[in-house]
């Protein structure tokens, strides 16, 4: 197992390099117009300006010499300055986000994870029953229902007409500094953020378990006379679970996609807001930069996935030795 | 970059703070924006009015009504008899926030810092008449001008910057544009990217320290969360959308105020469109259009109609443009150009259907409700319009078919927007934003050279109405409706009192152009 993560790790650069040309490669494709971004659509800059303000970014330069500059940059540690960031370091700006996009995500990637065990097993040991319908309709609906709507009627039931929790950026703005996160202001961006994404989880973990139950296996402890709460738990819930580590590492991509929405109706100052101005404009350094992070946080997500597979599959741990 | 302050002022009414920030919050305004600002440093303005935010001040200000008073200047500037010279006395007593003296050179600094092509600033072509600034004394600088501009006053307001900060740097990278120090009412505490820009009065400001001590600006992106933020008393000031001001105002603790604005919604009409290139068709929707009914229903009653890209009451408007609705006659001048209607169905010529798409940038929900109601009323007449909402990206490939609904105007000269506008000097250029219809018209440049080749008011404001009357003639600019911007302020604050807003303004203009006079009461 050791190799193994040895020899992901040294693939790691080479991965990362690619990841990076290829969003330099897109950029070439994508419809959008840096210097236009950058002045605005009804700004009046005459066109004479707009090739000088192009020359100055270097927006004008050939892709791959913009890509090598880079790259001679990235190897002596400095991933550029940001159009978006108002000139600052691609890197102190990703920094100042990160945290508040970590939280949200892990804190909607956590609720996500035990609510879908929770209530999905439950809805497979109770099927036919009420409860499990109203978990699946629960279900429909959210699937249903556009998380934007969601994220609104959360803020306007839980933080307004109950009072129950501050909403609006990460801490009170009426606070001395802003410091850190104030945990009560994460709480409804969070959940927001986790029901964009509940439903297709509990969903999953409900129907798998149902047909794993039906497998010889599971049918031949119930005949050995194993109550039905050991036999969901111990052996059927462990066979459910395997396909599911690699589902999460995909769905990780949707659940940070939603984090843009989130941003914008609760004013919380992540990542996700950040990528999308980086890729209206153009803004190459940053958005590589974003997309380095990303593509290290799916590496090692792999990784672990492979990881915990051998853990909990003796059949994978078996073929790779 | 652009600082997209559609700025709002709010309310307090809220319980559930503790009593630690309950005193704080006692003399702390938070105001909700759209977007956070980017970049507070002026040189990096997006316009001449948009950089100052408070932490800087220009040569000049505006006052309430709009009149040009001395700022940093010791007194209004002195032009040379030809023109090309304007020279300003700077004030001797100011200092910046980190305590050093404001003396000329910081002045030339800033307007040559624009001028410099490396620093990749979009103003430098609203400076296009400045060759350089020259300090020639400790508090005297000397502007020198490649033609005399009439509308050089309005360019002396941009925000002044310590050069002793900027100078041998790269100013388009620089620490400073998040650090920003300038002579200003405000003095920046802290910039949390993406989250909020806390500021704090400057106890030295030079015309005495401000009232409320501390402002909080923090971005919510979601017009309805900035909404319900007012309601909770998160917030206390917010720019709305005017369709949600009657929610905000049932709550009871905020001055709604319908600010004036010179913010117009226009359609280009572009000269290619295969439809539109027939000077008839435009003429003719101009008397279609309802622009009271488009007022009511898009913008719930705040807005006025537009009848040309000079807001009325301006010194320079004619009413030349005023067009009454009249769809009768509209219907008479396309039956007349061969535009032929058979009952309710959509007008034809030959085997061409009077019929256009009208592009909207899709984010903007007052420009697509504004579309909505402008299409229904076309179709009145039997003039089909297909609505797309796009972004500009997408928008600017099309723009030789199809009009597109876009948003301009300036309350003070009018010069620096309306010339790149309008003149066929920008007609073939590769650029889709000037002269976005490509219109071709002797008379609209011989208006536009007039206008900005003396200095005297009253010929300019002949120009000026040659213009108008010159633009309506052409009707390749279908202008719909001018907006009222709402800005919602907490009954706490006191001293309120907004100024007419340009379409992209900043938070040295509009309703918070004179912030550093509001004062805040005690919460009850």
């Amino acid at each position: 197992m050791l190799k193994l993560i040895a020899r992901r790790l040294a693939l790691l650069p080479l991965i990362l390099l690619t990841v990076a040309a290829i969003t330099f490669a897109l950029t070439e494709i994508s419809p959008f117009d840096p210097v236009d971004a950058y002045v605005g659509a009804e700004s009046g800059v005459t066109p004479e300006r707009k090739a000088e303000i192009a020359h100055a970014w270097g927006f004008d330069q050939p892709l791959y010499e913009r890509f090598g500059r880079w790259v001679a940059n990235v190897a002596q540690g400095d991933l550029g300055t940001s159009v978006v960031a108002g000139g600052q370091p691609v890197a102190s700006e990703i920094a100042a986000r990160a945290s508040a996009s970590i939280a949200l995500v892990g804190g909607a990637l956590v609720l996500v994870l035990l609510g879908g065990l929770v209530f999905g097993v439950l809805a497979a040991a109770l099927r036919g029953t009420f409860f499990d319908w109203l978990v699946r309709t629960l279900c429909y609906f959210n699937t249903a229902a556009p998380s934007f709507w969601v994220g609104l009627l959360a803020l306007y039931v839980f933080s307004i007409e109950l009072d129950w929790l501050p909403a609006g950026g990460t801490s009170d703005p009426r606070a001395g500094e802003s410091g850190g996160i104030d945990p009560s202001h994460l709480i409804l961006p969070m959940v927001v953020l986790a029901m964009t994404q509940y439903a297709w989880f509990t969903l999953f973990v409900r129907n798998t378990l149902l047909e794993v139950m039906r497998e010889e296996h599971v049918r031949f402890a119930r005949a050995q006379g194993i109550g039905e709460v050991a036999v969901l738990l111990r052996y059927a819930l462990p066979n459910a679970l395997i396909p599911f580590v690699t589902l999460v590492g995909t769905h990780l991509s949707e659940l940070i996609g939603g984090t843009i929405l989130v941003e914008a109706i609760f004013g919380w100052p992540g990542l996700g807001g950040l990528t999308l101005d980086a890729a209206l404009s153009e803004d190459i350094p940053l958005l590589v930069g974003i997309t380095l992070c990303a593509s290290v946080l799916v590496v090692l997500g792999n990784l672990l996935a492979d990881v915990l597979y051998r853990v909990m599959d003796p059949r994978v741990r078996e073929a790779a030795t | 970059m652009a600082i997209v302050a559609v700025l709002g002022w709010g309310t307090l009414g809220c319980g559930g703070s503790d009593e630690k920030s309950a005193q704080a919050a006692d003399d702390t305004l938070v105001i909700a924006l759209p977007s956070q600002p980017e970049n507070l440093n002026p040189i990096a303005g997006d316009n001449l009015y948009e950089g100052n935010q408070k932490f800087f001040n220009g040569l000049l200000r505006y006052t309430k009504d709009l009149t040009a008073v001395p700022d940093l200047a010791r007194a209004m500037p002195q032009r040379s008899a030809d023109g090309r010279t304007v020279t300003v006395r700077v004030r001797g007593d100011v200092t910046f926030h980190d305590g050093t003296a404001l003396t000329a050179k910081d002045v030339a600094f800033t307007y040559n810092a624009i001028l410099d092509p490396d620093s990749a600033a979009p103003m430098a072509t609203a400076l296009d008449t400045l060759d350089k600034a020259t300090a020639t004394g400790r508090t005297t600088v000397r502007f020198t001008l490649n033609r005399p501009d009439p509308a050089f006053l309005d360019k002396l307001q941009v925000g002044i910057v310590p050069a002793v900060q900027l100078e041998g740097r790269d100013v388009k990278n620089a620490p400073f544009n998040r650090k920003p120090i300038g002579t200003g009412p405000y003095v920046l505490k802290e910039f949390q990217p993406g989250g909020r820009i806390v500021m704090e009065a400057n106890p030295t400001y030079f015309r005495g320290a401000p009232k409320i001590k501390r402002i909080v600006l923090t971005a919510v992106e979601e017009e309805n969360a900035r909404v319900a933020l007012l309601e909770k008393g998160t917030i206390d000031a917010a720019g709305i959308v005017p369709k949600l001001a009657d929610r905000v105002r049932r709550n009871g603790n905020y001055n709604v105020f319908e600010v004036r604005t010179a913010d117009a919604r226009v359609a280009a009409l572009p000269n290619g469109d295969p439809v539109l290139r027939d000077r008839a068709v435009r003429r003719a929707l101009s008397f279609a259009v309802d622009r009271e009914k488009i007022v009511q229903s898009a913008l719930a009653g705040a807005g006025e109609p537009a009848y040309g890209p000079i807001m009325k009451n301006h010194w320079a408007y004619s009413p030349v443009a005023e067009t009454r609705f009249d769809p009768g006659h509209a219907g008479r001048l396309l039956d007349a150009a061969g535009w032929a209607r058979r009952g309710d169905a959509i007008r034809t010529k030959g085997a061409r259907k009077l019929s256009f798409t009208l592009m909207y940038p899709s984010n903007d929900s007052v420009r697509k409700d504004i579309a909505l109601a402008f299409t229904a009323q076309m179709k009145a007449i039997g003039v089909d319009v297909n609505l797309e909402g796009l972004t500009f990206d997408v928008i600017e490939k099309r723009l030789d078919s199809g009009a597109t609904e876009f948003g301009y105007g300036t309350p003070y000269d009018p010069d620096v927007e309306l010339y790149t506008l309008f003149h066929s000097r920008f007609a073939a250029d590769g650029d889709p934003f000037s002269n976005a219809t490509r219109t071709r018209s002797p008379a609209i440049d011989a208006a536009l050279d007039a206008e900005r080749s003396t200095l005297d008011a009253d010929e300019r404001k002949q120009a000026f109405a040659q213009l108008q009357e010159e633009l309506a003639s052409d009707a390749s600019w279908l202008w719909l409706v001018r907006l009222r911007h709402i800005s919602v302020v907490s009954k706490r604050v006191k001293g309120v009192d907004p100024q007419v807003e340009p379409h992209a303004h900043g938070f040295s203009r509009g309703t918070s152009w004179n912030l550093e006079d509001w004062s805040l009461e005690p919460k009850s």
